[in-house]
């Protein structure tokens, strides 16, 4: 909600033309991307999965996938938890894991000689109460408003981690509560393109603070920027730690979260 | 005891130099027809080589022996008036000047306007007469006062379509915009595409860029003056313009005939501005109000009213509407206690708001920052050497950071006023303008200014004093909790600064045409605008200093060399400047709403250093400049303690406005009496970037690494302009008198980048740079008329 007034600058680019030009880049050396997510599903199963690919560089279209690294999960209690991939997509994954409650998950990754690690905690979420869409022509497309509500718990100091799927889109938000403490609050995606029939899963997954700020940050980024309105370029920063080399810092995020999905067809 | 004797003839000597034989040569200067008070208007004193101008108010005094002289007063534009003066006593003289029409060519006077302009010390200063920027060459045939400002060196902004500009690489919130002496927080219309000036409405501006005076603070880089006219005393007049953009019209004319006058003028740009091929339903335009009134009510006593009320407004439907601007009204007592002593006092209001309507969330904000401005100058004309100014100034400002409300009762958004801060900011000056010799003129002065920042309902208690801590191991800026907050009455002060600001000017006359000057000056700035873009936003606000936020320093020292040959001067200034606690913000930083910013900064410091040269014809048919700057403006902003890194790793980096080189030529050409024509020509260095020197996936999104911080740049950006202005019956010069403005920028469609994006194509899966440029070759006309 708090980005929302960027919107306004878009206008005013609409007057402007673009165009695609063609520039040398310096590269930098490849880093490992980690997108390591436990999660809580509404049946009370836990889903395992950790990604692991490598940085390229800008021009390069398929970056490529890790799959010979060693990938396990630490409890408290000293329980090891292995994760293993097929294929060569670089998706490790694991059955054993029961996500709990104030239990400490320790991710381990070890990958050319340099150790990765990280811990989190299962964060707990709320579930959704309602899926509402509305048509409205703004700009020239016309655009789908599809608007899920969901129950903030009072007490400040809940954030959200949403996510849209229907076979043309994919987009993801993120929510804190600074403004709707308590309250039958919604998350908003805009979505083009969508025919009626179409079904999209929307989920809000819980999350921290430190979580919520990486995404904020990536969400920033991810945009390409430029502009004399974009904010400065950051290096977006994980909670996932390099203890061999911490000047080859490792990119993505480990993150434990309570999910709750709701399916809706689109009217 | 022959000594005593050669002693006693020597005071008493010197006393009657002193004080038997002096008188006051004083007055107001007006322009013919309309009685607007002139402000610059050269006085000179022949015989004596020597002189005065007037001030902001039109007026003016000098104190000479008596005796009788020849007195000239020349302006730019006007006819030259010269007076033979018997002054055996105090001699009160008003004069009215001529504007200079075509028809007066052959009887002008033929006199160095610039002269004094050498020998006096003040530097530093870009002044563009009003009519000059009429003249110069705009995008989509729209006056503006500040893209013509840019033109000149040492100015510069973050690229077309950038709000703000910059003065010698310092950022745009360490401006000083004044109107009619009152603080304007945001200087634009519709994010940088136009300024908030009517050009109609605009008597005389001048950039202070350094060797600021003492009565000016609170911005560390430049003051920007801007006098609003009067209003015409003698008859009903009116002025306007239809353009592509905008239309204005103004009006003017005498409450009481050569006492009183008013003038009122409005300006629009037509709805549907940039939104022309979308649905009706969407709206985004501008429109500013500019009011006078002035009132001589006796030879001694004079009062101004002014106003100004600025909007922007969008509108889309279902989604959002947003209205924000500036407005102030101004009230003025002029007060001659003698012919040595002037005086003005003002008390200003003035305030910015922002307000934000989100139809789909069902909320409005509203924000913004309003101050009340007391001050009182006086000025001293002690002899023909010595004229002193002094001054108080107290500044009470309230910030309001927003107010959420929800819309509806469905929203689910919880009404929160955030934090309201207060703050009271002082200054009090003494200035002096010395002639020491034929040959050194200096301008020293000294502003004590203040700033207290006054009690607030929950201010926040960290532990330790920190807002911000660095988490080691994972190499990231963590906002802190508060343990803890208070609130206490407004009549406290929870923190408090005094600063003294000592400035100085020295020139130094080579000949009668040559001289050299420099100057110093330390400046505070105690508010400070939030804002982590590359140029200001509407939605940016300003924060006072206080227990988290120290106040900005800074310094410049600068040096030049002037020159007059004939119709043309050079001017050569260097320059260096330094700001201390200048404020930089984590990455990611949210700014929006955040009540809490002491959370999300770091305390920099930044520096600029540069060369400028302007040559200029000023006069006959072919007038013109040639400005370059040579300049690096940068920023850095290392780490509290060892282990942290600051931002960028604590190294210096560019300013998003660093331009290294920066050419202008402008020209314009009086064909004849019916066409005069102009053109203009930019090249600079492009605008510093970020490139990506690498790209992942995350989670569906494509997202690019960064190299370090601004070390890349944009294409270099060059773009030529034609103007061309029509007068279609130039010898008339009563009832309804029009001309036509016809209008070319980017003559040969250059693609100027203003920015460079990276991003993934949704289509072909390609990782692509996208340029964008926002003006191709864009042909303007508008029609101007008077009557």
């Amino acid at each position: 909600m708090k980005k929302l007034p960027y919107i306004i600058i878009a206008l005013l680019f609409l007057i402007s033309c673009s165009d695609v030009v063609e520039l040398d880049l310096n590269n930098s050396d490849p880093r490992l991307v980690i997108d390591a997510r436990l999660e809580l599903l509404e049946d009370g199963s836990t889903s395992s999965i950790i990604e692991l690919s490598r940085t390229a560089d800008f021009y390069v279209e398929e970056n490529p996938s890790v799959t010979d690294a060693t990938v396990f999960i630490t409890e408290d209690n000293g329980t090891v938890h292995n994760f293993t991939t097929t294929g060569n997509l670089g998706i490790y994954t694991n059955s054993t894991i029961n996500l709990q409650d104030n239990i400490t998950f320790t991710l381990t990754i070890l990958d050319q000689g340099n150790t990765y690690t990280s811990s989190e905690q299962l964060e707990r979420t709320s579930s959704f109460t309602g899926v509402e869409q509305e048509t409205f022509d703004g700009f020239d497309d016309e655009f789908l408003q599809i608007t899920a509500s969901f129950d903030d718990p009072a007490g400040l100091g809940d954030f959200y981690l949403f996510k849209y799927d229907d076979i043309d889109n994919d987009q993801i938000d993120i929510g804190d509560d600074e403004f709707i403490d308590g309250n039958n609050a919604d998350t908003i995606f805009f979505v083009e393109d969508a025919v009626p029939g179409t079904v999209a899963t929307i989920k809000i997954m819980g999350i921290d603070q430190r979580c919520f700020n990486f995404y904020e940050v990536l969400l920033q980024q991810a945009d390409g920027g430029g502009g004399p309105f974009a904010t400065q370029p950051a290096v977006v920063r994980g909670n996932i730690i390099n203890s061999t080399d911490s000047d080859r810092y490792p990119f993505g995020y480990f993150r434990i979260s309570e999910v709750f999905e709701v399916e809706y067809t689109i009217q | 005891m022959k000594n005593y004797i050669v002693l006693s003839v020597f005071i008493v000597l010197a006393f009657a130099k002193a004080y038997s034989q002096k008188a006051t040569l004083s007055g107001t200067v007006i322009e013919e027809g309309s009685g607007e008070t002139m402000l610059n208007v050269n006085v000179i004193i022949t015989e004596l080589k020597t002189g005065t101008i007037t001030n902001e108010y039109g007026y003016y005094s000098i104190t000479l022996p008596t005796g009788t002289y020849k007195i000239q007063y020349t302006s730019i534009g006007y006819a030259t008036i010269e007076r033979e003066v018997s002054l055996e006593g105090n001699v009160k003289l008003n004069i009215s000047l001529k504007e200079q029409g075509e028809e007066l060519d052959a009887i002008i006077l033929t006199n160095d306007v610039e002269k004094l302009s050498t020998k006096s010390p003040q530097m530093s200063v870009n002044a563009l007469s009003i009519e000059t920027i009429k003249k110069i060459p705009v995008v989509l045939g729209e006056t503006d006062l500040i893209k013509s400002l840019t033109l000149l060196p040492g100015v510069s902004n973050a690229g077309e379509g950038a709000s703000g500009f910059n003065v010698r690489g310092g950022a745009a919130d360490q401006n000083l915009v004044l109107l009619d002496e009152a603080t304007l927080y945001g200087s634009d219309h519709l994010f940088g595409f136009f300024s908030v000036f009517n050009p109609d409405a605009i008597k005389d501006l001048k950039l202070y860029k350094g060797g600021i005076p003492a009565r000016y603070g609170g911005r560390v880089s430049s003051v920007l003056d801007i006098y609003q006219r009067d209003g015409n005393k003698n008859k009903l007049s009116g002025t306007g313009g239809i353009g592509l953009v905008a239309s204005r019209l103004l009006l003017e004319g005498p409450i009481i005939k050569e006492k009183a006058s008013f003038l009122i003028g409005g300006r629009s740009s037509y709805a549907h501005l940039f939104l022309p091929l979308f649905d009706v339903d969407n709206v985004a335009y501008f429109y500013d109000l500019n009011a006078k009134a002035s009132f001589n009510l006796d030879d001694n006593n004079r009062l101004y009213m002014s106003s100004y009320f600025g909007r922007d407004v969008f509108n889309v439907d279902n989604l959002f509407s947003n209205t924000f601007g500036n407005s102030f009204v101004n009230l003025r007592w002029n007060h001659l206690f003698n012919d040595k002593w002037f005086s003005n006092a003002s008390i200003i209001y003035s305030d910015y708001n922002y307000g934000l309507e989100l139809d789909f969330v069902e909320f409005t904000f509203d924000s913004g920052i309003s101050n009340l401005n007391a001050k009182y100058d006086l000025t001293h004309f002690v002899n023909d050497k010595i004229k002193m100014r002094y001054g108080i100034n107290t500044i009470y400002y309230e910030f309001d950071p927003g107010k959420i409300k929800p819309t509806g009762p469905t929203s689910g958004i919880n009404e929160r006023q955030l934090v309201k801060k207060y703050a009271w900011e002082n200054g009090i000056y003494a200035d002096g303008e010395f002639t020491l010799s034929d040959k050194i003129n200096i301008n020293a002065g000294l502003r004590i200014s203040s700033f207290n920042r006054l009690g607030q309902e929950s201010l926040n208690i960290y532990e330790n004093n920190e807002a911000l801590s660095y988490n080691e191991e994972l190499e990231i800026y963590e906002s802190e909790d508060a343990i803890d907050s208070f609130s206490s009455s407004r009549s406290e002060t929870l923190k408090s600064f005094v600063n003294l600001e000592p400035r100085l000017s020295i020139a130094y006359s080579i000949d009668d045409d040559t001289s050299i000057k420099a100057s110093y000056q330390r400046i505070n700035q105690y508010i400070h605008l939030i804002s982590n873009t590359n140029a200001p936003t509407p939605f940016d606000l300003y924060a006072p200093s206080g227990t988290f936020i120290k106040p900005q320093k800074g310094d410049q020292v600068a040096a030049g060399f002037f020159k007059n040959i004939g119709d043309f001067s050079i001017e050569t200034e260097v320059f260096y400047k330094t700001v201390k606690n200048r404020l930089d913000y984590i990455d990611g930083a949210d700014l929006i709403a955040n009540d809490a910013v002491e959370q999300i900064l770091l305390e920099g410091e930044a520096r600029a250093y540069g060369l400028e040269f302007l040559f200029r014809k000023n006069e006959g048919k072919l007038q013109g400049w040639i400005a370059y700057t040579l300049s690096k403006s940068e920023q850095r902003t290392p780490g509290r303690t060892a282990v942290e890194p600051g931002i960028n790793n604590g190294e210096w980096y560019n300013a998003a406005w660093d331009k290294t080189h920066d050419l202008t030529i402008t020209a314009n050409y009086d064909l004849n009496k019916k066409w005069d024509l102009g053109a203009n020509f930019t090249l600079q260095t492009g605008q510093p970037v970020t490139y990506p020197n690498g790209q992942y996936e995350f989670n569906g999104l494509f997202v690019p690494t960064f190299e370090s911080r601004n070390s890349s740049r944009l294409p270099i950006i060059h773009r030529l302009d034609f103007s061309a202005t029509y007068t279609p019956k130039p010898d008339k010069k009563k009832g309804w008198q029009s001309s036509w403005v016809f209008s070319l920028y980017n003559a040969y469609n250059r693609r100027n980048a203003v920015s460079i994006s990276f991003a993934e194509n949704e289509d072909t899966d390609r990782n692509e740079a996208t340029r964008l440029s926002i003006f191709g070759v864009v042909p303007a006309v508008t029609y101007n008329f008077k009557f």
